[in-house]
């Protein structure tokens, strides 16, 4: 009787156990056949949107009209205000505030200071815009590309390029409206961030 | 034609023209929204509509989280860790919609479409359940109120919300009539679209109790943990694909919602702040105790105690994420609340009229507020 009793329990255990078994795998295959999978440039956006999350602190390069000009663009408070601030070495200037998100000054020799700021690679300006294209822009596009006789890849968006390490999806360059940039993200210490806010 | 043949196609259309008031109904419900949606298209307001949504006359219905599960059926899912990313939105509803693309509709057409549907399929579910749990009175009345449900107008967007009321509602009608595999199937349904069809557990638990011990009780507690089983199943494909079983809930936590034992009272004593942030939550804290009040109805007119626990817990646990954001929405899939307003309309023919036209008005104002604020 309770043998009897026993191998009904278990065949009641057993049964629901398949049932759990064979739904969780029929979902798994519904899962597998009906979405894509990301593709390999929407997954290296992502990756270089993530790096610029952890900068506040980026030099970069460009050249304009011939001539080389270096910036530095640091990403944090100013007192009561947060936001970006791009010091150019000809003497260009962008300042701008995460809220309202807009440019509030700016001296840079580009026409447009918001273009100035991604060519800097300001990482709170251009790590949102890159997050948003890689979630939204299905048409991006990753093809091998050179940066200073290095071998990178390019992420080609829209209208914005960006130049990633292959292995690591560390940005390294932007290319906007023509003009090319490299960037460098460097780490905030206590003695570049005192540098930061003594020039404010 | 045999005599058989013959007599299911008379049994069929018996069956249309006995529900043909329900399409009546749902078709009323629905011209609310897409009249409101469409006019709005035509003079505004537009607000925070996007380009896309703009350029479309339903465009409106295709926004907020419409963009979302659009993203996820044309790129697949990817997690940006920190960020607002889309593995935050469940499968099923972004695999229907790529289907219907494959097929040659646009993402949203698709959306609007499965949407539709889902819902009239829904509201003829919950009338054949709630003619089995409750009785065909307060059937009929709870079909009428979810067809112009104030909040309802979600159910005519590019959401899941419709597709899901209509497999919970499936899902136990097919237990009550021991077609446990269809209601094993239907509940993993339902929940690769919301986990909130976790819950249908509770009601499916006594009814498979009641099964005999064997081969047949297995596979009922199977089609109960089946939603359990469709959960592990989207963890597993998030592992596969982006190697993280937990990219739900990390994509989860940069919308917001951080799930901690003391989340309501989070949620309560951040208030006034989320007001200021967003005066809109105090609608969601309206319908919040609406759908208390109206669970208590339902239990006192009878019923299922597992229907008015699960119904709780889709109200109250999202608050635990410490907000009331989206509550409104989320307790469209307890079916307890229908019950509830229905007993409230029940015997009291002004109640009765004055729910069918409050609902039809706020059903609109509700459209028109897709403009300013998500659901």
């Amino acid at each position: 009787m309770h043998e009897r009793l026993y191998i009904r329990r278990v065949r009641t255990a057993v049964t629901a156990v398949c049932c759990v078994v064979a739904v969780a795998a029929a979902c798994t295959a519904l899962l597998g056949a009906g979405l894509r999978e990301p593709s390999r440039a929407n997954v290296m956006a992502a990756r270089a949107a993530v790096w610029l999350d952890r900068y506040r602190l980026v030099s970069s390069e460009v050249s304009l009209h011939g001539r080389l000009v270096r910036g530095t663009c640091y990403h944090g408070w100013f007192g009561e205000r947060r936001g970006s601030v791009l010091r150019l070495s000809n003497g260009g200037f962008v300042a701008w505030e995460v809220r309202p998100a807009a440019v509030v000054e700016h001296r840079a020799l580009v026409p447009d200071p918001l273009t100035a700021l991604e060519l800097g690679g300001c990482t709170d300006v251009l790590g949102p815009r890159i997050a948003w294209l890689a979630q939204f822009d299905p048409s991006v596009r990753l093809r091998a590309a050179w940066l200073d006789g290095r071998r990178v890849d390019e992420l080609r968006f829209k209208r914005l390029d960006l130049l990633v390490s292959p292995t690591t999806a560390q940005p390294l360059g932007v290319l906007l409206h023509g003009v090319k940039s490299t960037i460098e993200l460097e780490r905030l210490t206590a003695a570049s961030l005192a540098e930061q806010q003594e020039r404010l | 034609m045999s005599t058989v043949a013959v007599g299911q196609r008379v049994d069929v259309l018996a069956g249309v023209r006995s529900r043909a008031w329900i399409v009546g109904w749902w078709a009323a419900g629905r011209a609310i929204v897409l009249a409101t949606a469409a006019a709005m298209h035509l003079l505004g307001p537009r607000a925070l509509a996007g380009d896309d949504e703009r350029r479309s006359t339903f465009g409106v219905l295709a926004s907020w989280d419409g963009r979302w599960y659009r993203t996820v059926a044309q790129n697949g899912y990817l997690l940006e860790p920190g960020r607002q990313s889309d593995p935050a939105f469940f499968p099923l509803y972004p695999a229907l919609l790529r289907a219907l693309h494959g097929l040659g509709l646009g993402y949203d057409t698709a959306g609007l479409l499965v949407s539709q549907i889902g819902f009239l399929a829904a509201i003829v579910a919950l009338h054949a359940l709630t003619r089995e749990l409750l009785g065909a009175r307060l059937a009929r009345r709870t079909a009428i109120y979810l067809a112009l449900f104030p909040v309802g107008f979600v159910f005519s967007m590019a959401y899941p919300e419709s597709i899901v009321l209509c497999a919970i509602a499936l899902t136990a009608l097919a237990a009550l009539r021991g077609r446990w595999i269809a209601a094993a199937v239907l509940a993993a349904v339902g929940t690769l679209a919301r986990p909130e069809t976790l819950f249908v557990a509770l009601p499916l638990l006594p009814i498979a109790f009641r099964e005999p011990r064997g081969t047949r009780r297995g596979i009922a507690l199977g089609a109960t943990a089946a939603p359990f089983a469709a959960l592990g199943a989207f963890a597993l494909y998030l592992q596969l694909t982006l190697h993280d079983s937990l990219a739900w809930t990390h994509a989860e936590r940069a919308w917001g919602r951080r799930f901690t034992p003391l989340g309501v009272v989070r949620a309560f004593a951040d208030l006034p702040r989320a007001v200021h942030g967003n005066a809109w939550v105090i609608r969601d804290l309206v319908f919040f105790l609406l759908y208390l009040g109206l669970l208590e109805v339902a239990r006192r007119r009878g019923a299922p105690l597992g229907w008015t626990v699960a119904g709780a817990l889709v109200v109250v646990l999202p608050t635990f994420s410490g907000s009331f954001h989206s509550v409104a929405r989320f307790g469209l899939l307890a079916p307890a609340l229908y019950w509830g307003l229905a007993a409230l309309g029940e015997h009291r023919p002004r109640t009765d009229r004055a729910i069918r036209i409050a609902s039809a008005v706020l059903l609109a104002a509700g459209t028109v507020s897709l403009a300013y604020v998500f659901p």
